[in-house]
């Protein structure tokens, strides 16, 4: 089965991709858990999204289209990247997200892809 | 003919919930196993009448069940990974049915299943309810005081995640384990508590789960009687459910002191006893295990007159430290209150946060206990007007008006 496990950092964490000396020790990990996870599992794709401020929103209306600047502001954690990977079930799937960085102070969202 | 409808009737009490997990964990897909059994169950009434019931009337139904869920794969064509298992597992039905073998146990499976990570707390005992003792919606939302409606939509939901998510039909890994059984032992617990919440009321005595959880905690027990705390939980439901018919007369509440030993299940307590032991074997310490041996020392005191007083002190010592919880801190103060320590247990009260304390019915009844041994009635006076505006059912709140009544006249 395929499954989405999206990354959510914390306002902490994406502040850290701009800070030099805990830049390297923070990527490290992420490189540490993606080599890991291809060596585990086939990865279908995956990929690090800009900081959240760069997002935009877009909805449509009564036919009228919304753009807005900004992540969707629901919850405090941002989604900072994506691993598309396949895996046996959700009990494989929930031991390679609790390796993920994000994990640590934010969470992984761990979604079944449909199958219609 | 009536025979055949006894024994197919007899045949779903005792063995639904295995035959449910034999075929769910061929399939992976709980509904459809449940779905095929319900249909088999059906052919069975129709046609043991006539023909008589077979030999094996458990495999006969896993192979009419089979069947079903093999037609179902093909008729679908979306799962035709499952179909070669299931060949499997009607070749094996085969085989039990000729050697009429009893097929292998594999509730434990299912109890895992139901009480995964990835499902929702709140449906997990239900759904334990449902595929292991094959209780219908209807009953199971009577009890947790939800509609027929509402309860069958979450159980279906469930059982779509287990499908949807392959959450897998095998033992957790080993270091898993104990997290697992503790989630397992506390939906089973969680039946029993719904099942106590309706003994005071008037509601219909249908919604007692009280045997369905002991069911289920004999059953773990059984299946992996290793793990200490699942004999702890079956030895403190079996202390609890022995002095049920004790625990009222003539509506009002009876204090476990002043209970008719007349009225206490001995049969219950052996067992219970004997289930404790068996706990202490297995040396590892636990929640269910000590509260199990505080009731143990509970009916002691009564049947044998020991002076249990300090034991039960020092038993709640040690629950405090393992598990902190309201009720194990209450308890606690309480214990200290029955050994003449009152200021001892007013403090452990006092320590306890507000927010947990304000509309605990509990803490405020042993602190109105307290309050009055220690002669400040008027605080104690106040303490059991909490208590009673909190109290859910008429009995315990006879009980409190008339320890309030006790106080005297009291200046306000």
């Amino acid at each position: 089965m395929k499954i989405l496990m999206l990354a959510h950092e914390t306002p902490e964490d994406f502040k850290i991709r701009d800070d030099k000396e805990k830049f390297d020790a923070y990527m490290g990990e992420w490189y540490a858990f993606s080599n890991q996870l291809a060596e585990d599992v086939d990865i279908v794709a995956s990929a690090a999204l800009e900081k959240p401020e760069t997002a935009t929103v877009v909805s449509v209306r009564n036919g009228e289209r919304f753009v807005e600047d900004g992540p969707y502001p629901d919850t405090k954690e941002q989604l900072g990247g994506f691993f598309l990977i396949d895996v046996e079930n959700i009990d494989e799937a929930a031991k390679h997200a609790a390796k993920c960085p994000a994990a640590k102070n934010g969470c992984v969202d761990v979604s079944i892809i449909a199958n219609h | 003919m009536n025979d055949a409808r006894a024994i197919a009737e007899e045949t779903a009490r005792a063995s639904y919930g295995r035959l449910l997990a034999w075929l769910s964990s061929r399939s992976n897909d709980v509904a459809a196993a449940e779905d095929a059994l319900a249909d088999a169950f059906r052919a069975a009434l129709e046609t043991w009448p006539e023909r008589g019931a077979p030999n094996s009337p458990e495999a006969w139904l896993l192979t009419a069940a089979r069947r079903k869920l093999i037609d179902g794969s093909r008729r679908k064509n979306t799962y035709k990974d499952s179909i070669p298992a299931l060949t499997l597992a009607a070749e094996e039905a085969e085989i039990a049915m000729r050697d009429e073998a009893p097929f292998p146990d594999e509730r434990l499976k299912l109890l895992f299943i139901c009480a995964h990570p990835a499902i929702d707390a709140g449906v997990r005992t239900p759904l334990m309810l449902q595929t292991v003792l094959g209780l219908d919606a209807a009953r199971i939302a009577s009890a947790f005081l939800v509609s027929p409606a509402a309860m069958s939509g979450r159980l279906v939901r469930a059982k779509r995640k287990i499908k949807a998510a392959a959450i897998p039909f095998e033992p957790p890994e080993p270091q898993a384990w104990g997290p697992r059984i503790g989630a397992v032992l506390e939906a089973i617990y969680a039946a029993y508590g719904a099942g106590w919440d309706e003994i005071d009321g008037s509601a219909n005595a249908n919604a007692n789960l009280t045997g369905e959880a002991i069911f289920l905690a004999r059953l773990t027990a059984n299946l992996i009687p290793d793990q200490g705390e699942t004999w702890g939980l079956l030895s403190l439901m079996l202390h609890a459910e022995a002095r049920r018919d004790a625990r009222r007369k003539d509506g009002a509440y009876m204090p476990l002191g002043e209970q008719d030993l007349a009225l206490w299940n001995q049969a219950m307590i052996d067992e219970a006893e004997a289930a404790l032991a068996r706990a202490w074997k297995c040396g590892q310490v636990g929640a269910y295990q000590i509260e199990a041996a505080i009731q143990s020392a509970h009916v002691a005191a009564r049947l044998k007159g020991h002076d249990t007083t300090v034991d039960i002190v020092l038993l709640y010592e040690k629950l405090n430290a393992l598990a902190p919880t309201a009720g194990a801190a209450v308890g606690y103060a309480g214990a200290l209150a029955a050994a003449g320590r009152f200021e001892d247990g007013f403090k452990v009260l006092d320590a306890m946060h507000p927010e947990q304390t304000k509309n605990y019915q509990a803490w405020w009844a042993v602190r109105a206990h307290i309050l009055n041994k220690l002669e400040r009635k008027n605080e104690a006076k106040i303490a059991y007007d909490r208590a009673i505006g909190l109290a859910e059912d008429e009995a315990t709140r006879r009980f409190l008006a008339a320890k309030r009544a006790a106080l005297g006249k009291v200046r306000s």
